[in-house]
């Protein structure tokens, strides 16, 4: 059948549907609300509409589109049917019916009547239309959106082949809507040729494409695969330039080989301890080709050449004066916008404050800007750890395995150089105390190979980063009889699990049988705590008999500025990092009691939380000594909560943090001062430090 | 190759090009001009002992839809018949209609005749 065959079939059906169109029209002109002639209206149009493109003809194809918009407004009653609506779309028929006589005969109208009467049904669209114009416009501007790059993994059920659908068309699909940067077939799945099955899939893919496709369009390709298969797309864009993966930058050669399907973990962890080049000891091993490992080689080193020139080195020094600049003008805003409230004529007021709002806007996105150039990912310190737990392993007879996930969680610089002692005291424990010989685990059931997990995230503004092991967990026992040895215990007292873990931060507290040549358990651990607490963060420990421990530290994003509560006593005014308020309540006279050996209790809706009275801890000089006349602010400590008394809540700030040690000495309580609006310094109270001062 | 190919639209012209389509690679077919008409078809091929490898259908059709189709053809002894969706509806939503209903590959139109004969011979294996 040839293509003018093809186009006589169109001809002749294009005639039928024009026909139906014409009278629907008609009809509905006298009976707007008959859904059957709408429906084959549409239809008609729609029909008319693919048929043309399939003969080729784009034009008509693209004007019936136009038509059929206005029909499926229509039925979906978006747009009310009037007589110019009937006339205008009678008129566009007509047009039709010229353009098909004209295309047929290898012909064209003039461009300008089409575009005109385009024009004139998207006039009625248009009206109606208005509210969703926002949202096409968005969609269109996804669609010409820059070129992305997306990790695609497609790992097959093992039947795939049999369900009609193939891996391969998935990829040549894939390639259809953009450039493969990079495929990896990975096939250490395929076994020898005699146990080989024709018809299962054992390879698994990971594909980089680069396109302009929103993801959507890129989803829709595994549609009907997604369910029963392991898919997943994943933007990497930020990690790629000019094509090169810039993540290679950073990892070691043997890691790259094993992402890229080219060599097992097993045969880099091998040759690691032959102590050469891992490259060439994987070659010499026939793991892998000489050319290959040379390639990969090539790639890594493009990729650290261009991360090297997308980035300048500015010295911190500088880096510390512009965030202290910074703070000072967010201390300037805050005193300008309070005088710009201040102001009484209304004439100047209202673009005052205006213009302060905006003012105060502008300088909190300078500062989060400043505070990210600072941030630097954990990836570095994470990877320093590979080496130490190689090394200490090997030492002392364990099998020990390091996995990381989240090494691009990003820490303020500062943090960084401070955390990495406290990291590696943990991850010493955990290899020394944590994890078991392999004889034990063995034993145990457990594979020998120990698992220590260093991971970091980021949750509701904070960085967490936890160390987890998977060895014997902390013996309570033994901790409660060193705690109660040492007198930190009381021997008649039963102790919560938690309360335990506790005591391991006390100070010189030991649990190893003999203490390691690495580390104790315990000894340290007080310096650990201290540390992160320098640093405004938390660190809990969880464990499970046999099965292990976890230590997790919290820590604030950034260090030089908090959310804080601006609280009143007496003529003081203290911040309290908002981190730590649970709730403020004014509490009745019945709630307020005094327990023998306990001091004052709030009774907060039932639960018992010691009171701390503000005045009282900083000598400050008060009227307000009544409870039910003042508020209780609640604190969360790490694992307990209290209240304090203050006069009275004064609102939120963002707290520049001064260091007052520097400039003065150290107060008790406090974590530093900062700078409020009116000029005055406020201290900043520390959680912790209270809790030490009231309850001990 | 197992039976014939049922091919299900309403536009002549589209089922005139898959039909010569197909035909160049070496299928052949039965046509039904909507899903009402498509049932129809599947009950006389029974009768007549004819087997049906696949099903080629629209969505957009008058008297009964595609998704209709694909539901009630869900309920016969064809419910294994793979449905290959052919149509302009390129919305996510309505795959997924098409998805839920039983159809096991969509393909939006105007197509490309290799990639209509690559997918027939998937499913026709």
């Amino acid at each position: 059948m040839a293509i003018d065959e093809l186009i006589q079939v169109f001809l002749e059906e294009s005639e039928d549907e024009i026909r139906e169109l014409e009278a629907g029209l008609i009809k509905l002109e006298e009976d707007q609300s008959d859904e059957g002639t709408i429906n084959r209206v549409f239809r008609a149009a729609h029909t008319i509409k693919g048929s043309a493109g399939l003969v080729g003809f784009d034009e008509v194809s693209n004007f019936t589109h136009a038509i059929e918009n206005i029909l499926d407004r229509i039925r979906s009653r978006d747009l009310k049917i009037t007589k110019n609506l009937i006339s205008s779309l009678l008129s566009s028929v007509d047009l039709l019916k010229r353009m098909i006589g004209a295309s047929s005969e290898g012909g064209q109208l003039d461009k300008n009547e089409i575009d005109n009467a385009t024009l004139t049904l998207k006039h009625f669209t248009g009206a109606a239309a208005l509210s969703e114009a926002p949202a096409k416009a968005k969609a269109r501007r996804e669609h010409q959106a820059e070129e992305r790059i997306f990790s695609i993994t497609m790992r097959f059920r093992p039947d795939i082949l049999a369900t009609g659908q193939d891996p391969v068309m998935l990829i040549r699909e894939l390639a259809d809507n953009g450039t493969i940067v990079e495929c990896s077939a990975f096939t250490e799945g395929v076994p020898d040729f005699y146990h080989l099955n024709p018809t299962t899939c054992y390879t698994w893919w990971d594909v980089k494409l680069c396109t302009n496709r929103p993801l959507s369009d890129i989803q829709n390709i595994f549609l009907f695969v997604v369910d029963e298969n392991d898919i997943t797309i994943e933007d990497i864009s930020d990690t790629f330039k000019q094509g090169v993966d810039l993540s290679l930058a950073e990892k070691p050669i043997g890691e790259i080989l094993v992402e890229k399907g080219i060599v097992r973990a097993d045969d880099v962890r091998d040759a690691l301890r032959d102590h050469k080049k891992t490259g060439d000891a994987l070659v010499e091993k026939g793991k892998a080709s000489r050319e290959i490992v040379e390639k990969m080689a090539l790639a890594q080193s493009q990729s650290r050449k261009i991360a090297k020139s997308a980035t300048i080195r500015v010295d911190t020094d500088k880096l510390d004066k512009l965030v202290n600049l910074v703070g000072e003008m967010v201390i300037s805003v805050a005193r300008m916008s309070q005088l710009a409230s201040e102001v009484d004529h209304s004439s100047i007021s209202r673009p005052l404050q205006g213009a302060s709002a905006s003012l105060e806007r502008i300088s909190r996105e300078l500062q989060e800007q400043v505070m990210r150039v600072r941030m630097v990912p954990v990836e570095g310190t994470f990877n320093r750890f590979r080496r130490i737990v190689r090394d200490l392993s090997f030492e002392i007879g364990k099998k020990i395995d390091l996995r990381m996930s989240g090494t691009e969680t990003e820490l303020d610089k500062n943090v960084i150089e401070q955390i990495g002692d406290p990291l590696k005291h943990m991850i010493r424990n955990s290899i020394d105390h944590g994890i078991e010989p392999p004889e034990e685990r063995r034993r145990m059931g457990k594979p020998p190979e120990g698992t220590i997990w260093l991971k970091a995230f980021q949750r509701e503004g904070n960085i967490y980063i936890e160390i987890s092991d998977d060895g014997k967990g902390i013996d309570k026992k033994k901790v409660l009889e060193k705690a109660i040895e040492r007198g930190l215990a009381d021997p008649g007292r039963s102790y919560a699990d938690k309360e335990i873990f506790e005591m391991l931060f006390a100070p010189g507290l030991s649990t190893a049988e003999k203490v390691g040549e690495l580390s104790g358990r315990g000894v340290g651990m007080d310096v650990v705590r201290k540390n992160i607490e320098d640093l405004h963060g938390t660190v809990e420990i969880l464990s499970e008999d046999g099965k292990g421990s976890t230590f997790r530290i919290k820590l604030p994003l950034t260090l030089a500025i908090i959310d804080g509560m601006m609280v009143r006593v007496g003529g003081e005014v203290l911040t309290i990092p908002l981190s730590v308020i649970d709730k403020s309540v004014r509490p009745a006279r019945a709630d307020v009691k005094t327990v023998e050996g306990k001091g004052e209790l709030v009774d907060i809706r039932g639960d018992y939380i010691p009171l701390v009275r503000i005045y009282d801890l900083f000598h400050i000089p008060s009227e307000k000594k009544d409870p039910t006349e003042a508020l209780v602010v609640v604190l969360q400590s790490t694992d307990s909560r209290f209240g304090v008394l203050v006069d009275d809540v004064l609102g939120q700030t963002q707290a520049v943090i001064k260091s007052i040690d520097k400039n003065f000495k150290k107060i008790e309580g406090t974590s530093g001062a900062t700078i409020l609006g009116n000029g005055r310094v406020s201290l900043i109270l520390d959680v912790h430090g209270i809790e030490r001062m009231a309850f001990s | 190759m197992k039976g014939k190919i049922l091919l299900v639209d309403d536009s002549a012209t589209l089922r005139a090009s898959v039909n010569y389509t197909l035909k160049e690679a070496g299928f052949e077919t039965v046509n039904a001009v909507n899903g009402a008409d498509g049932l129809e078809k599947l009950n006389l091929a029974m009768k007549s002992g004819e087997t049906i490898g696949m099903i080629i259908s629209d969505i957009n059709m008058p008297v009964m839809d595609g998704i209709t189709f694909i539901t009630e053809v869900k309920k016969t002894p064809f419910k294994y018949t793979p449905i290959l969706v052919l149509t302009t509806e390129s919305e996510e939503e309505m795959k997924m209609k098409g998805k839920n209903a039983g159809a096991s590959g969509w393909l939006v139109k105007p197509f490309k005749p290799e990639q209509l004969v690559y997918v027939t011979k998937k499913f026709m294996r």
